[in-house]
């Protein structure tokens, strides 16, 4: 129904409104406004129903924290049926905007030099005692990110000799990205590098030939933080599986599966309910598919914790 | 607002909603390579939340109105805080 009765948009309300005034004066913030302007909250984060016109037909939503997909089937219906049942004129209205009208600048699409290991992450914590929708914890929620490693961070996870049955040691600094970034807990935590206590790594040749290199990876890690932004630890595993391509220094596949145990000692009223400090979480950290809607996103703690070579290296 | 875009998804193809298995899914007491696949699967996003790459998203307005306009369609219109990973 979204793709063939609709056309769908997803976007910030937050970026529209901290627009300067000379763009919020164009006719796509305009159109924005005015579309909004009868809903309660005006421009706010929501799922909306509105004519090329720009006349609110519904808003949309029922039940919270889960929300109740029949009566939103039904909304939608609804909203299809009343929007045929306006007259051409109120439905299109008179104006179709052009790039002149455009208040949102074009999205800089970031895009990782080819040799870049691009990897996406998803991670859900398991049921724990006490669990509530709202907490970001729940296993109702899975949390996504990406994760690079440039041309020659990757190839520390490759091991310098590719005979069967090579076993080397990744270098732990090499890891600190992946660790610092929050990519084995769910949600983010402001993590520093002295709270990493321990970050072990070994990777060993499974087979090998002139084509692919098979390569396994065991981890083991442990952090702490007692900081004013940061009382939280994290001791896990970590297994995985990668193919490496040594003629074109790629990676065909991979993947890292972590299982760890995430405590926080002090609860946020804004994330967290219950008195649960500890839950038993899942990561898995996988080559990018590059779905169509993510490209262009950067990790989400991208360009501030990455280092500034690596930065320069992004256009 | 994730489980709102995923249920709005499922909506729009008439799909009930399924939280079962990462729901009540026991950890198991360690990642060994017999456990790898089960914690992979749990770590991995659902079929249900895997719906939201198949729509055709427009990320700005003024393509939509465009679009909208040019088809003689409604907009449904997504606003949120961040990105399409909708985890804020």
């Amino acid at each position: 129904m979204l793709n063939s009765d609709f056309v769908s948009l997803a976007s910030s309300d937050v970026a529209y409104k901290n627009l300067s005034d000379t763009l919020k004066a164009k006719g796509e913030y305009q159109f924005l406004k005015k579309s909004l302007s009868k809903g309660k909250h005006g421009i706010h984060q929501g799922v909306y129903i509105v004519t090329p016109s720009g006349k609110l037909i519904k808003q949309i939503g029922w039940g919270w924290p889960l929300p109740d997909v029949d009566k939103i089937n039904a909304q939608l219906k609804q909203s299809i049926t009343e929007y045929q049942m306006m007259s051409r004129a109120e439905r299109l209205g008179d104006v179709l905007l052009t790039e002149k009208d455009r208040s949102m600048p074009v999205e800089s699409s970031l895009s990782p030099p080819r040799p870049w290991l691009q990897l996406r992450n998803t991670t859900r914590s398991y049921q724990f005692s006490e669990m509530n929708l709202f907490d970001i914890r729940h296993p109702a929620f899975v949390t996504v990110d990406k994760l690079w490693f440039s041309g020659l961070e990757k190839l520390q996870f490759v091991p310098s000799n590719t005979a069967k049955g090579t076993l080397e040691k990744v270098a732990p600094k090499a890891l600190n990205t992946m660790l610092l970034n929050s990519h084995l807990i769910t949600g983010r935590s402001a993590w520093w590098a002295e709270h990493i206590q321990k970050a072990e790594m070994e990777m060993k040749v499974v087979s090998s030939t002139n084509k692919q290199v098979v390569i396994y990876y065991r981890g083991t890690f442990n952090m702490h933080a007692d900081s004013k932004w940061c009382k939280e630890s994290y001791v896990g595993k970590l297994l995985g599986k990668a193919a490496w391509n040594p003629s074109r220094k790629q990676f065909t596949s991979f993947e890292w599966v972590s299982l760890g145990e995430h405590e926080i000692d002090k609860l946020k009223s804004n994330m967290h309910r219950g008195s649960n400090q500890s839950v038993t979480v899942a990561s898995r950290l996988v080559l990018d598919p590059q779905h169509e809607c993510e490209q262009g996103i950067a990790p989400a703690n991208w360009p501030n914790n990455y280092a500034r070579e690596l930065r320069a290296e992004v256009k | 607002m994730k489980k709102l875009f995923q249920s709005l998804v499922l909506a729009s193809i008439s799909t009930s909603i399924s939280f079962a298995d990462p729901l009540t899914e026991a950890p198991p007491n360690e990642l060994t390579w017999k456990t790898y696949d089960a914690v992979s699967a749990h770590a991995s996003q659902t079929l249900e939340e895997t719906l939201y790459f198949k729509v055709d998203w427009k990320n700005d307005v003024l393509g939509a109105q465009r679009e909208a306009y040019q088809k003689d369609k409604p907009i449904v219109m997504i606003l949120f805080f961040g990105d399409h990973r909708s985890n804020c």
